[in-house]
């Protein structure tokens, strides 16, 4: 097997079976000393987009129509994760299936999985793999993720534009429901607009952004859409369009990524502290966790760093 | 070398942050394809969710998928595996496409299959390079067995 270097510097030169494989190091690990490391220090800019919603909101039916055009003059990465399952340990990575022919493009590349690893590898994954594709020349990449949004680290947090996509029966549960995306997304899109409900979740969301600082020059627009036939991708893409030059000439852009890198940091020391506490976790019944949780900390901060 | 699989005594070197308890390290990550102009699908999916349930990475592509589709996705998805069903008859021109195409992408993975197949066009295929081919009604579990075994470390030599 060729060494990760040489691997690397293929898929710098567009070669779609090594960009393959330092994907899939990514996605099924290898040393972050290494490649991680060398993906930071190239430190890539790659236009990323987040696509979230709940499940059978159509999220992947309105990627297989942003595609293409997303492709025009650039290369397009997208990233479809699925969660996996805790008790089985295994994954079904349907989203792909929903885009069969759309994906079949010589500029994109789609790549689907389950994060593998402790809770906060959805986002390390997907945004080392976004990270790569930079790396790679391309220029755009749309992240579908199961929308949740409710804990910092989740996945919808790692992009440059975020996209909700609900449907018209979610207008009840939109209080309840989903509250960090309501709160912050950038895009809400209304699919199935074609049944009822839907001034009732546009009421709703109305007035959640009401409750958004005035501050924010970007107003959040509702688009309506029926992602089944294509209506509404068209008005989806200018609103991304106009997001990303707002990002641009406000400045927003570069600081969104500044703060995507501190949780990043985070991520990362939390996720090696997890699979430490991990290993150094005792067998058997425990009298005190909290003062077992303080043992165990100071026996991994006294390990040698590795 | 089977691409994307790390072989055992790499796995010390996993990140640190990105990697799992040690049992579930290293999950199969497997294609799965109906081949043929018919829509039977129903068998496949049981395929697909035995496999999910024994801790695998399923990524079913559909039906009437064709050899160039299938190799493509399995190289964008960096899969261990790729396992057809085909029950339309096709299989001996198919699974030579498939490995044709496989070996123009430098892909290097298990390919397997089942479904309408007679024994004869069996031996002939995996005497050509397909690394397994079952008949109709092979219990699942057999299939998670060879899977299993064949790829933590296994080394291809076609």
């Amino acid at each position: 097997m060729k060494d990760w270097q040489t691997v690397f510097q293929n898929a710098v030169l567009g070669q779609k079976l090594s960009i393959s494989r330092i994907l899939t190091w990514i996605e099924r690990g290898r040393d972050p000393s290494d490649l991680i490391q060398k993906i930071y220090q190239l430190d890539p800019s790659i236009y990323t987009i987040a696509i979230t919603g709940p499940g059978g909101a159509g999220k992947s039916s309105l990627i297989s129509h942003l595609a293409h055009p997303l492709a025009q003059g650039h290369y397009l990465g997208i990233i479809a994760m699925d969660p996996r399952s805790e008790r089985t340990g295994g994954s079904f990575l349907g989203d792909r299936i929903r885009l069969s022919d759309k994906v079949n493009h010589p500029r994109i590349f789609y790549r689907s999985f389950a994060p593998l690893g402790t809770p906060f590898a959805g986002f390390l994954t997907a945004k080392m793999m976004a990270r790569a594709l930079g790396a790679f020349g391309f220029g755009c990449v749309m992240i579908e993720t199961p929308g949740a949004g409710q804990s910092e680290w989740d996945m919808e947090r790692l992009a440059d534009t975020t996209v909700l996509v609900l449907t018209p029966e979610c207008g009840d549960e939109i209080q309840m429901m989903k509250r960090g995306l309501v709160e912050w997304a950038d895009i809400f899109v209304i699919n199935k607009a074609d049944r009822p409900g839907i001034k009732n979740l546009e009421s709703a969301l109305q007035r959640e952004l009401q409750d958004r600082p005035h501050s924010s020059a970007w107003k959040p627009p509702i688009l309506l859409a029926t992602a089944q036939n294509g209506t509404g991708a068209e008005e989806l893409l200018e609103a991304i369009e106009k997001h990303h030059q707002h990002l641009k000439i406000s400045g927003a852009l570069e600081k969104n990524r500044e703060t995507h890198k501190h949780l990043e940091c985070m991520l990362w020391a939390l996720s090696i502290t997890w699979n430490r506490v991990n290993k150094a976790m005792p067998q058997g019944p425990l009298n005190n966790p909290y003062l077992e949780a303080k043992q165990i900390l100071k026996e991994i901060l006294h390990e040698r760093e590795r | 070398m089977v691409q994307g699989r790390l072989p055992r005594n790499e796995r010390t070197q996993l990140p640190e942050g990105l990697r799992m308890v040690e049992e579930n390290l290293n999950s199969i990550k497997i294609l799965l394809a109906k081949v043929g102009l018919d829509g039977h699908d129903r068998g496949i999916k049981v395929i697909a969710r035995a496999l999910r349930d024994a801790g695998m990475d399923v990524l079913y592509t559909g039906i009437k998928q064709t050899a160039e589709s299938i190799v493509e996705a399995a190289l964008e998805e960096g899969v261990d595996a790729i396992g057809i069903s085909i029950l339309s008859g096709a299989h001996m021109t198919l699974f030579p496409q498939i490995m044709r195409l496989m070996r123009r992408k430098g892909l290097d993975l298990l390919l397997i299959g089942g479904g309408i197949i007679p024994p004869q066009d069996i031996q002939a295929l995996e005497k050509s390079g397909v690394n397994k081919l079952w008949g109709p009604d092979t219990p699942t579990r057999e299939i998670i067995d060879y899977l299993k075994e064949k790829i933590p470390g296994d080394k291809k030599t076609s």
